[in-house]
């Protein structure tokens, strides 16, 4: 019998952050997939989670580990002289762990705060911390295809490269709200040319669309991708309210995204370009 | 906490949806058709895209044109079809007709 090469584990970087000002984007989805890739890899993955305290039930069981931190203290603390830093304690003693755990660290920050994750970053000196420490860090910055989330993008990224000039940054092109395909001249076309402009040669991630708004079905049904992946065809055609071929089919889409969403994020997470900026 | 899935588990299940659609592909323009039939628009945007974009023109052609002519389904050896054809280029009326196709 011919023997299969075995594959070999990626080696992936240690701290992954994922945010956005904008909602609705993908932030979470992004988060999951990533936390799935690690455990493919073998590593084991701490996700932190800021949301609101009624999502706290909300475990997508993605992580080996999950820190959840409630978006309405973290807001009431943004009003506070170091107040967000004391909030974030959890996840920055769960960066310090890091070199000796050798966990992988996924945070998922909430739309609507960038201004204060900017104020965390700085106050912390994150970036020179982590460079200190040896922790191979990146911060995706999420963005649809509406101008108004470009533009915000396009300030969040200046933002970090002032804040957290050593922190390698990329931009992350979520499919969810359609393709980033427009005339030319129109509004969004403008306004992603500008966001091209302040990303630079940053690493970029094209997250594919997914047909028939498939991921916001299942999370309508309150489904997360991987257990809608695993669920057999009837229950899951029960869960969505349709005929068990269309569930069929609406898996089979979410198979297709998953894996092409699994190499996009593979490419950029694996540890090969010193250009990016990683400490060696 | 919810219960984890081993990702080797979840990786086997990806490879065995991503096979499948090869073969729910022959299936989808049945599906899509009966669904529009039924419903008369298309199904999600998550079946339609196992089609080429002309079968999926030809099932909305084929939808609308049963639903013009009153029929359960557009069969090229229906006699209900032939005696409406005929009916409307006459101006009678079809009576006790039934589809035995």
């Amino acid at each position: 019998m011919m023997k299969t090469p075995k594959e070999t584990k990626p080696n992936l970087i240690d701290l992954v952050e994922i945010g956005s000002d904008g909602t609705a984007i993908g932030k979470s989805t992004l988060a999951n997939r990533t936390s799935h890739l690690y455990r493919e890899a073998g590593r084991p993955v701490t996700r932190v989670r800021i949301e609101s305290a009624r999502r706290r039930g909300h475990d997508s069981g993605c992580a080996d580990t999950e820190i959840f931190i409630e978006l309405e203290e973290f807001t009431t603390a943004a009003t506070r002289t170091g107040g967000l830093v004391g909030v974030l304690s959890p996840l920055f003693e769960t960066i310090l762990r890091i070199p000796r755990t050798g966990g992988a660290v996924i945070v998922d920050w909430p739309g609507g705060t960038a201004a204060h994750r900017l104020e965390v970053l700085a106050a912390t000196n994150f970036d020179a911390t982590l460079s200190a420490m040896g922790i191979r860090g990146m911060s995706i910055v999420m963005t649809s295809c509406s101008a108004e989330h470009m533009g915000q993008a396009e300030r969040y990224l200046k933002g970090l490269a002032k804040v957290a000039p050593n922190l390698p940054r990329s931009l992350g092109l979520s499919g969810r709200n359609g393709p980033f395909d427009w005339p030319e001249q129109s509004e969004q076309a403008e306004a992603f040319v500008r966001l091209k402009t302040a990303a630079g040669d940053i690493p970029r991630l094209s997250i594919p669309l997914v047909a028939g708004r498939a991921l916001q079905v299942c999370s309508d049904a309150g489904l997360d991708i991987a257990s809608a992946l695993m669920l057999p065809f009837d229950k899951l055609a029960t869960r969505l309210g349709v005929h068990v071929f269309a569930a069929t089919a609406c898996a089979s889409e979410l198979a297709v995204w998953w894996n092409a969403t699994g190499a996009e994020l593979r490419k950029m997470l694996e540890v090969k370009h010193e250009a990016a900026g990683f400490p060696q | 906490m919810r219960r984890q899935v081993s990702p080797s588990r979840l990786q086997e299940r990806v490879a065995y949806l991503v096979r499948r659609r090869q073969l729910i592909r022959v299936e989808a323009a049945i599906f899509a058709l009966d669904f529009y039939r039924r419903y008369r628009r298309l199904p999600p945007g998550y079946v339609t895209v196992l089609l080429s974009r002309g079968t999926v023109q030809r099932i909305r052609v084929r939808g609308e044109l049963e639903h013009l002519l009153g029929l359960p389904a557009l069969n090229r050896f229906s006699r209900v079809l032939w005696s409406r054809v005929i009916d409307r280029c006459q101006g009678t009326r079809d009576v006790g007709s039934q589809d035995i196709s």
